[in-house]
C-alpha cells in the first residue's frame, strides 16, 4: 500500500505542497472546493504580483502544470470535505462533489487560505452604496479586464485614493492584526495604476506603511519617487457622496486639522480573514484556532506547519495573512513535516 | 507700537512667544525700547506628565493608553469642522507628550465637544474618545478654572449642582440655575416665558417636570459621588 496524503486547497501554498509531496514519493489528493485551481491568485486574476512585478497568470501555469502532469497527483476540484474519521492514524476522509468517495490517508495538509474582508460590514466606507468605492481585488480584476474606468460613468479617473487597514487593525469589526501585505499590494497597484494614469492624484490614506523588510525601497519608496503618489497620514472616518464624486472624511495628523476631499476612485485596502474553508476544516480536523480565528501553530518558529493535531499539518494563510511568496515557501515546509512524521511510520 | 513689529517674517509668530520690555538693563547695559525684543525658546524641554497619570487613572479617561493616533476620531467629528482648533487626536497626544502648555491653550475649546459620541464609535482601538476629551477638560477645569469660558463655566457647574443636589436632571430647572448663575435671571420672566408656565401649569407638565422627585437612597449615592469628586 503506497502512503497517501491529502491536501485541502489549491491555492499558491496547497499546489506547492502537492508537487513537492509527490517528488518526496507520497501519493496525493488535493482537494478542492471551487471549479479551477489558484485560490485567490486566480479568483481575482492577479496578473502583476507583490513584491517583484512578476506575472501572476505565468506563476499560475507553473503551479498548475506541474500537478496536472504528475501521475502521482490526483485533483479533485468541486469537491468538498464532508466527513473525517481517525482510526490508528490513519484519516478515513469522505469527500462529496464531483469526486463523492472516501480516501484514506496518513497525513492532511490544511492548505485553505483566507477571504478578504467584506467592507460592507463595516458601514462607514459606503461600500456596495457608491458605485466608485470599490475594493483591491476588484481593482485586481479591473486591470485583468482591461483600462481602469469609474464604474459609476465609465469615465477615466482624474483622482484616485487608497484606503489602508479597512478590515484589519480594528476593533469596531473585531479584527485587530494586521494583514501584512495590504500596504505592499497598494504601493505596487499605485505604481501599476500610474502607468495607465500619467496624470492622476493619487493618494494613500494611512495610519503606519508596512512595507517591510525589502518591500520598503522596492515598493514605498518606489510608488513616492517614480509614481508620485502622495501618502497621507490619517484614518478615514466616513466616505460620503457630493455631485457624484465619493467624499472622504478625515484627518491629515501631521499637519493637523480635518478635511473632506472628493477623489474619482476610492480603492479600500481590504484585509485578510481565516476562511470558511479555514474554519470548517479546523473543526474537522479537530486542530486549534489561535485567537483571530487562524490555524494555530503549535511551534510557530520551531516548524511554521505543525498544528496541535499530530498528522495535521498547515500552509500558506490559513495560518495567518500572509504573502504569496511565504505560502509557497510553506509548502515547502508543511511537505518536509510531513516526511519526517510519515518516515517514521510507513515504510515507502 | 504693536508687539514685535520690527520682526520680519512677522506673520511666523504668535503674540505669547515674543517678549518686549518698556525698560530693561542686562549686564548694566540699558537696553530699553525696540533692541530688548526677545523671542521665548521654541524648543519644549519640560514634559509635564501628572496631567496624564490623572486622567488615565479617572473612571473616564482610563481608555487614554489604547490610542494609536490614527486620526480617525477628528475626522468624523462634528465639532473639528466647525473648529479647527478642536482636535481630540491632538489632546490626546498633548497629554501624552507632556504639552501641558499647548492644552492650556485650548483650555476652553475643549468644552465645545457636544456629546455625539461618534469619535467613541468609530475608534478601531475603543479608546471611549468622547470621555477621555471629557477627563481632560476635567483636569484643565481644575488646573486653570480661570481659564474656562464663563457661560461654560455656569452651564458645567449647573449640570454639576442638579445632579449631586438631586440625582436627575430637569430641564426647567437647569435653564432657571443656568440663567441665575450667569445673571440673566430676568429672561426667565418675560412675556414668552409666562405664557409657558401658565400652559404648562394648565395641562400638567409643570408637575411632571419640576418635581421629578430623587433615585432611591439617593443621599447615599450622592455621599459616594462627591466622595469621588474629594
Amino acid at each position: 500500500m503506497s502512503t497517501s496524503v491529502m491536501v485541502i486547497g489549491a491555492g499558491p501554498a496547497g499546489l506547492q505542497a502537492a508537487s513537492t509531496l509527490s517528488h518526496l514519493g507520497f501519493d496525493v489528493t488535493v482537494v478542492e472546493q471551487q471549479q479551477y485551481l489558484g485560490g485567490a491568485v486566480a479568483r481575482h486574476q492577479y496578473q502583476v504580483l507583490m513584491p517583484d512585478f512578476s506575472s501572476g497568470p505565468e506563476l499560475l501555469r507553473h503551479l498548475i502544470e506541474r500537478v496536472n502532469e504528475d501521475p502521482h497527483i490526483k485533483i479533485y476540484t468541486g469537491t468538498s470535505v464532508e466527513d473525517v474519521s481517525e482510526s490508528r492514524d490513519i484519516f478515513s476522509i469522505t469527500l462529496s462533489g464531483a469526486h463523492a468517495e472516501t480516501i484514506q490517508s496518513h497525513a492532511v495538509v490544511l492548505a485553505t487560505g483566507f477571504d478578504h474582508f467584506n467592507p460592507a460590514r463595516d458601514g462607514k466606507y459606503g461600500y456596495g452604496i457608491f458605485p466608485d468605492v470599490i475594493t483591491g481585488a476588484e481593482l485586481e480584476e479591473m486591470f485583468a479586464k482591461g483600462p481602469i474606468r469609474r464604474p459609476s460613468n465609465g469615465e477615466v479617473p482624474q483622482s484616485v485614493a487608497f484606503i489602508y487597514c479597512v478590515g484589519s487593525r480594528d476593533r469596531q469589526v473585531g479584527n485587530t492584526y494586521c494583514s501584512r501585505v495590504c500596504c505592499a499590494v497598494s504601493a505596487k497597484q499605485s505604481i501599476e495604476l500610474r502607468e495607465q494614469l500619467p496624470k492622476a492624484r493619487i493618494s494613500m490614506f494611512y495610519m503606519d506603511v508596512r512595507t517591510y523588510g525589502l518591500w520598503e525601497d522596492s515598493l514605498y519608496w518606489r510608488s513616492q519617487e517614480e509614481a508620485g503618489v502622495v501618502y497621507v497620514k490619517g484614518r478615514i472616518a466616513e466616505v460620503t457622496e457630493q455631485h457624484g464624486r465619493p467624499v472622504l472624511k478625515g484627518e491629515d495628523t501631521l499637519v493637523r486639522g480635518p478635511f473632506e476631499w472628493p477623489f474619482d476612485l476610492i480603492v479600500l485596502a481590504a484585509g485578510m480573514e481565516p476562511s470558511r474553508g479555514t474554519h470548517d476544516m479546523a473543526k474537522k480536523f479537530q486542530v486549534s484556532l489561535e485567537s483571530h480565528g487562524f490555524i494555530k501553530q503549535a511551534h510557530t518558529i520551531h516548524n511554521a506547519s505543525l498544528t496541535d493535531h499530530p498528522g495535521v499539518f498547515v500552509a500558506g494563510a490559513a495560518s495567518g495573512p500572509k504573502a504569496i511568496e511565504d505560502s509557497i515557501a510553506e509548502g515547502d515546509v508543511a511537505s518536509l513535516a510531513v516526511f519526517d512524521y510519515l518516515k517514521a511510520k510507513v515504510t515507502l | 507700537m504693536a508687539k514685535g513689529s520690527g520682526i520680519i517674517e512677522r506673520s511666523l509668530l504668535t503674540d505669547d512667544q515674543i517678549m518686549e520690555f518698556d525698560n530693561l538693563v542686562m549686564d548694566g547695559i540699558d537696553i530699553s525700547g525696540r533692541w530688548n525684543t526677545m523671542l521665548k525658546s521654541r524648543v519644549h524641554s519640560r514634559p509635564e506628565l501628572d496631567s496624564w497619570d490623572e486622567i488615565r487613572e479617572s473612571f473616564i479617561g482610563a481608555s487614554i493608553d489604547n490610542c494609536i493616533q490614527c486620526g480617525m476620531c477628528t475626522a468624523g467629528c462634528t465639532v473639528a469642522h466647525e473648529i479647527p482648533e478642536f482636535n481630540p487626536r491632538q489632546f490626546i497626544y498633548w497629554v501624552r507628550t507632556g504639552r501641558q502648555d499647548e492644552l492650556i491653550k485650548n483650555a476652553d475649546v475643549i468644552w465645545r465637544c457636544v456629546g455625539c459620541y461618534i469619535c467613541t464609535n468609530h475608534c478601531p482601538k475603543e479608546v471611549n474618545t468622547a470621555e477621555v476629551i471629557e477627563s481632560i477638560g476635567q483636569w484643565l477645569h481644575r488646573a486653570v478654572p480661570e481659564k474656562m469660558d464663563d457661560a461654560f463655566k455656569a452651564n458645567h457647574e449647573t449640570y454639576r449642582h442638579q445632579l449631586f443636589t438631586y440625582g436627575r436632571l430637569s430641564l426647567p430647572r437647569l435653564q432657571a440655575e443656568f440663567l441665575n448663575r450667569t445673571g440673566r435671571r430676568q429672561e426667565l420672566f418675560t412675556a414668552e416665558m409666562r405664557k409657558t408656565a401658565v400652559k404648562m401649569l394648565k395641562d400638567g407638565r409643570v408637575m411632571r417636570t419640576l418635581f421629578i422627585g430623587k433615585p432611591r437612597h439617593w443621599s447615599r449615592s450622592a455621599m459616594v459621588l462627591s466622595h469621588q469628586e474629594a
